[in-house]
């Protein structure tokens, strides 16, 4: 029998689908929609959400950048674009035609109120053609200089606002520079929408592996029990790309590794990793726990940056076998931005009291891969004394990225005469037993901005927290001209090592 | 249209298999030598490959000619599912005697080793009541099993309910048996339920049972889920007066369980009971609003050319809320659907829609992928029973 749920009917025969409730009718308006975040990610999600039937029919795109071009130009770039970087391959001709014939292009410039009012009629016009019933979502895919400019004339030209409630709006990172900026632009954002329909976006939450920590931890009955400072040691989660600028020198310049990794995806690995069970799956359910833990760090004051922050910019060296450019070369004049950082992390509240969190992120470091490793106290009694030596703590590590999986090493007896042990490793990797393509981190957070679904994405008071705990070391090292250069395809610099060293632990080389 | 679940990154051509077969053989032996091929095959360092296996899959073929279907699905299935397949083949005879065939694959691109393996036992002169005792010594212990029953599911028969008793789930194709097999899947679901919480529960009441018949439907489920979740189309649903499933067979055969399971399905959704026999089907009472709807069935052509045929052909309804009507058609077309919809104050809607048809093995994979109970599916399992029950009597 249909129910009503506030205002909403619902339907009896979605229950038990393996598929979610479909989008809702949308047109969807990319800001920058001539730049790499559209043709690299967004145009590839938005086609394999076609290809697997999972868009509704009443659905367009508009795209608007400043470069001029014909809708069958923007078109046929996206075409290419799509050809090059979807994980389905070169697109299928009969999707793409009738995909494509639901986007077109305006070309102008976000800080001309002119601009939007084109925008405005080409919307209207896209939204009779193909019955998009008024839904809008406005994606912002540009540099954040761009942000308030563009969030501003939208809510100038009217297109926002629906009855009492606005349109959706994504906002891409870096949402700010520090907390006072993030407030700043949160304050402009809500002027013009409801924080309900703004949707922060972190890639790095629609990864299937992130959220797969949520699963690891909250499906599972036999971890869980041990995740306090009673049995954990520490915990030490690594952001490393062996890559160095790639195209992306002038926006990583004004970032660096603090804003660029650190202030989003790390302090997400942090809070997913360190959060208390919510109640149910919902936005706000997660959210809030993700808020609260996030809050029980303590900020890094000033003073105390140099005991518990490094950071360094990596020079020359060579990564798998092949000399490369120091940072400053490859940028092509002097900077003291930082391509590495590692902190100290002390989570104060009854479960992580007393178990730090070590964090890095870096440029040029020896390999790829993101890992949340764990360590496990040693056993309280050590009975095998003449051999405790060779014994190694509990490590349960998770893998992010690449070779997606868990591995817990324990010590096994080596199978001789006497009393040897050995550290082994128990491997689950995702890719033996799952061996089906992953969708893409941006396919699963489109679907999510278009249902509605705000579980994904990074809150208000989520996003100022996160700086909050920054706001000490972006101070200590801004105007600082001296900065640890570490060689290219090392774990970045000494200063690191001291860090943990400080505290009698290591680095894991992952 | 989408590819229900991901499609895979390699396919057989890439593994590498080692293989042993024996004839009189006993299922200790065949057990050793699973063992034994797994050690063989190694990686190139020459270190045993690790198991990664997390199911083992039993399927009973009730004749030879159904062997290949299911080597062909376990192959397919083992990259998705790694699980030990054991096939299970009876041979009539007056004495036992096992034939066996083993293969152990390797998947040189899964990093550590993907290992799968099948054993396919051909069984002369079986006890059907003693299966379990040969299938027993080859199962990966604590791992889940899976019985994939392709043969008449009439779950009287004392293999099935041999075999089910050491499986956790049961996968049955209400296609191969007459569609009053649903009649006796509904009495075993409803003894379970009464039966769930008693320490003393014969193994078979554990069992959890799928159907793949049921899993040919999710297209159609799928979409007309799809097609009522727009606007505020679901309002309908409460005012539903008739639906109509037109089957994809020809006039003179029977209502299919398919057809059964979809009526089912809708009636037992929106909350039906108290079917009666009327021409063409059965009138059920909406319980909350207190009509009648009219579910009927009927014979259409065959569906499309696609490569999967659906059980169902097209499927129609009437509904009316005040003084607003719906007549909707939504019909399987060239592999996908075509949607035909009339709504009162509302343009004509004649479009293309999304309406998978799952394969033979694509409808396995989605009933291995569930672990618990298919609550929407005993629904309509048992509302399909009460429809057919007033249909016959």
């Amino acid at each position: 029998m249909p129910t009503r749920k506030k205002d909403a009917v619902v339907n009896p025969l979605r229950e038990g689908l393996r598929q979610e409730r479909l989008a809702a009718p949308t047109v969807m308006v990319i800001f920058g929609a001539s730049g790499d975040l559209t043709r690299k990610k967004l145009m590839p999600a938005l086609y394999n959400l076609a290809l697997e039937g999972l868009l509704p029919a009443e659905f367009a795109v508009v795209g608007m950048a400043r470069r001029p071009l014909t809708n069958p130009q923007f078109r046929d770039q996206m075409r290419e674009a799509v050809d090059q970087y979807s994980r389905t391959g070169r697109v299928n001709d009969d999707v793409w035609k009738g995909f494509a014939e639901r986007i077109s292009y305006v070309s102008g410039n976000f800080d001309q109120p002119s601009s939007f009012n084109a925008l405005k009629k080409e919307i209207e016009r896209v939204e009779r053609e193909h019955e998009t019933a008024g839904n809008r979502l406005f994606y912002c895919a540009t540099p954040p200089e761009f942000f308030i400019p563009i969030i501003k004339n939208l809510g100038r030209s009217g297109m926002v606002t629906r009855g009492r409630e606005t349109h959706r709006i994504v906002i891409e990172k870096p949402f700010g520079r520090d907390l006072q900026s993030a407030e700043a632009l949160n304050q402009e954002v809500l002027k013009v929408f409801r924080e309900r329909a703004v949707f922060r976006i972190d890639h790095y939450l629609g990864k299937e592996t992130v959220q797969n920590l949520l699963v690891f931890r909250f499906a599972n009955a036999i971890f869980e029990p041990l995740w306090s400072n009673r049995y954990v040691d520490h915990v030490q989660i690594t952001v490393a790309e062996d890559l160095g600028l790639e195209g992306r020198a002038s926006y990583y310049d004004q970032s660096g590794a603090l804003r660029d990794i650190v202030q989003n995806h790390m302090l997400q690995l942090v809070a997913l990793t360190a959060m208390e069970p919510p109640i149910s799956f919902q936005a706000d359910s997660v959210r809030d726990e993700k808020v609260k833990v996030l809050r029980s760090i303590r900020a890094i004051r000033e003073d105390e940056v140099p005991r518990l922050a490094v950071r360094g910019q990596y020079g020359r060296g060579s990564i798998g076998g092949e000399p490369v450019p120091a940072y400053r070369e490859e940028l092509g004049h002097d900077s003291t931005t930082e391509t590495f950082v590692a902190l100290r992390l002390d989570v104060e509240n009854w479960r992580w009291a007393g178990t730090p969190f070590y964090i890095r992120a870096g440029k040029r470091l020896p390999r790829r891969v993101t890992e949340i490793a764990v360590q496990f106290k040693n056993p309280p009694h050590q009975a095998f004394q003449n051999v405790a030596d060779s014994l190694e703590p509990n490590l349960l590590v998770i893998r992010i990225q690449p070779d997606e999986g868990t591995t817990l090493k324990f010590t096994a007896k080596v199978p001789a005469p006497g009393m040897r042990l050995r550290a082994v490793n128990m491997d689950f990797l995702y890719g033996a037993s799952f061996m089906a393509q992953s969708p893409e981190a941006y396919e699963r957070l489109l679907l999510d901005v278009m249902r509605g679904d705000q579980t994904l994405f990074t809150r208000r008071d989520e996003v100022e927290t996160a700086w909050s705990l920054l706001t000490g070391v972006i101070k200590a090292w801004q105007g600082v001209p001296d900065i640890p250069i570490y060689p290219a395809g090392t774990w970045g610099p000494e200063q690191a090592d001291e860090l943990m060293a400080r505290d009698g632990r290591r680095w894991r080389h992952p | 249209m989408a590819p229900p679940v991901a499609p895979q990154l390699h396919t057989l051509a890439d593994t590498d298999t080692v293989r042993w077969e024996g004839k009189g053989v006993k299922a200790t032996q065949v057990g050793a030598r699973l063992l034994g091929l797994r050690q063989e095959a190694s990686d190139v360092e020459g270190f045993p490959l690790a198991r990664a296996s997390v199911m083992n899959l039993l399927v009973f073929v009730a004749d030879a000619s159904r062997e290949p279907l299911a080597t062909h699905a376990l192959d397919e299935l083992a990259l998705r599912h790694p699980a030990r397949g054991i096939i299970i083949e009876p041979i009539p005879g007056q004495r036992f005697g096992l034939d066996a065939e083993v293969a152990v694959h390797r998947h040189p691109l899964a990093s550590h080793g993907l290992v799968y393996e099948r054993a396919v036992l051909r069984v002369h002169g079986a006890d059907p009541e003693g299966m379990d005792t040969l299938v027993i010594p080859l199962l990966i212990p604590h791992l889940q099993s899976f019985l994939w029953w392709l043969g008449d599911p009439s779950i009287v028969n004392p293999g099935l309910r041999s075999l089910g008793r050491i499986c956790d789930r049961l996968i049955i194709d209400s296609k191969l048996g007459p569609a009053d097999r649903l009649v006796d899947v509904a009495l075993e679901l409803g003894s379970t339920a009464a039966l769930g919480a008693r320490a003393d529960l014969p193994s078979f009441g554990r069992l959890v049972i799928g159907d793949t018949n049921w899993m040919r439907l999710d297209g159609f489920r799928q979409t007309l889920a799809a097609i009522f979740d727009e606007g505020h189309r679901a309002e309908y649903l409460a005012g539903l007066r008739s639906f109509e499933v037109v089957g994809a067979r020809g006039l003179r055969h029977p209502a299919t369980a398919a057809e059964l399971l979809m009526l089912g399905w809708v009636s037992s959704r929106i909350g039906c009971s108290s079917p009666a026999w009327v021409d063409g089907g059965v009138s059920m009472r909406h319980d909350a609003a207190g009509h009648r709807i009219h579910f009927s069935f009927s014979a259409g052509g065959a569906a499309g050319r696609g490569a999967v045929l659906p059980p169902i052909h097209a499927i129609r309804l009437e509904a009316e809320v005040g003084r607003r009507k719906l007549q909707l058609e939504l019909t399987a077309h060239k592999g996908g659907g075509l949607l035909h919809c009339e709504e009162t104050g509302v343009a004509t809607v004649h479009r293309s829609v999304p309406l998978s048809h799952p394969n033979e093995t694509e409808a396995v994979s989605r009933e291995l992928a569930r672990l618990g109970r298919d609550r929407v599916y005993e629904d309509s399992v048992q509302a399909a029973a009460l429809i057919y029950g007033a249909l016959t009597s």
